[in-house]
């Protein structure tokens, strides 16, 4: 497994993880509970933040370690998790038009929540395509 | 004027239209304030909505299969642009009323699918936009 595929489960870990707190965010509303999810979803996402710098740098790095077939292979990923994130982002404000109602209200940290459910989709479907592209278990690139 | 550029133009002029028409249509519902049996209403709109983005989706195709190699090169770049640029807004949008009014604040529902619409029109926006300076700049270096 290459560096980039390590970075690759990392993030599809952690965003598994961030997605099902969120979850739970939304299920237990205000209380200490998605406070302390809260939390761990903000630790998370700074990890996840930095291995994308990690491999950021990787990518400066050059040749060896990022090929064009790379660069391709994380562009159709990262294709894929916008279409995901945006998809996620249109359901969830199409089901709270649909069962509030056009004339109901709602809390400003649902909105937010939303927003973060779309990003949080975005790492783990890219995650998860990079994986599928370069093979799962696979050691060579070649 | 290049099949990209014609490209450009015909969705920039797509998405505004369709954009009004979704506008009014939310600010119509919302106005009524749908609900129960109304939701039939809902479901009339959006293939209506839906059915010219299909025949826009179906048009791209056909025009981007004659693109040449400097032209996809272009379209694949100002989707990037789109894609950063349609992050930033929705970032912006969700998080700022978090940060100024917070959390526990309420907003109407119909606020968002007209965020979402805004997010769609924004991105063809850019997307068109890119395309069109792209072009410009790259005639204009001969």
């Amino acid at each position: 497994m290459t560096k980039l595929q390590k970075i690759a489960l990392l993030n599809l870990i952690l965003a598994g993880i961030c997605l099902v707190l969120q979850l739970i965010c939304f299920v237990a509303g205000v209380s200490l509970i998605s406070l302390f999810a809260s939390i761990v979803i903000l630790v998370l996402g700074c990890i996840m933040l930095v291995s994308y710098f990690r491999r950021k740098r990787l990518v400066k790095r050059g040749s060896g370690e990022y090929d064009e077939r790379d660069k391709s292979i994380h562009t159709t990923a990262a294709l894929y998790g916008l279409m995901t994130a945006f998809m996620v982002y249109f359901l969830t404000t199409f089901l709270a038009f649909l069962i509030v109602g056009p004339g109901g209200e709602l809390k400003i940290g649902y909105v937010l929540g939303m927003f973060l459910l779309g990003a949080n989709s975005f790492f783990f479907t890219e995650s998860a395509v990079v994986l599928f592209k370069y093979g799962w278990r696979s050691t060579d690139n070649e | 004027m290049s099949n990209l550029q014609k490209s450009a133009w015909f969705n920039l002029v797509g998405v505004t239209v369709l954009g009004m028409i979704g506008a009014a249509a939310i600010l119509f519902m919302a106005r009524m304030n749908t609900k129960g049996v109304e939701y039939v209403l809902i479901c009339i709109f959006v293939p209506v909505l839906a059915s010219p983005g299909l025949y826009i989706y179906c048009r791209k195709k056909s025009i981007e299969s004659r693109f040449d190699e400097r032209e996809r090169v272009i379209h694949s770049r100002s989707l990037m642009v789109a894609a950063f640029g349609l992050t930033i807004f929705l970032a912006c949008v969700c998080m700022l009323p978090f940060f100024v009014l917070g959390g526990q604040n309420v907003i109407k529902v119909y606020y968002l699918p007209l965020i979402f619409f805004s997010a769609l029109f924004i991105a063809q926006f850019v997307h068109s936009a890119a395309i069109l300076v792209m072009c410009a700049l790259e005639d204009d270096d001969g």
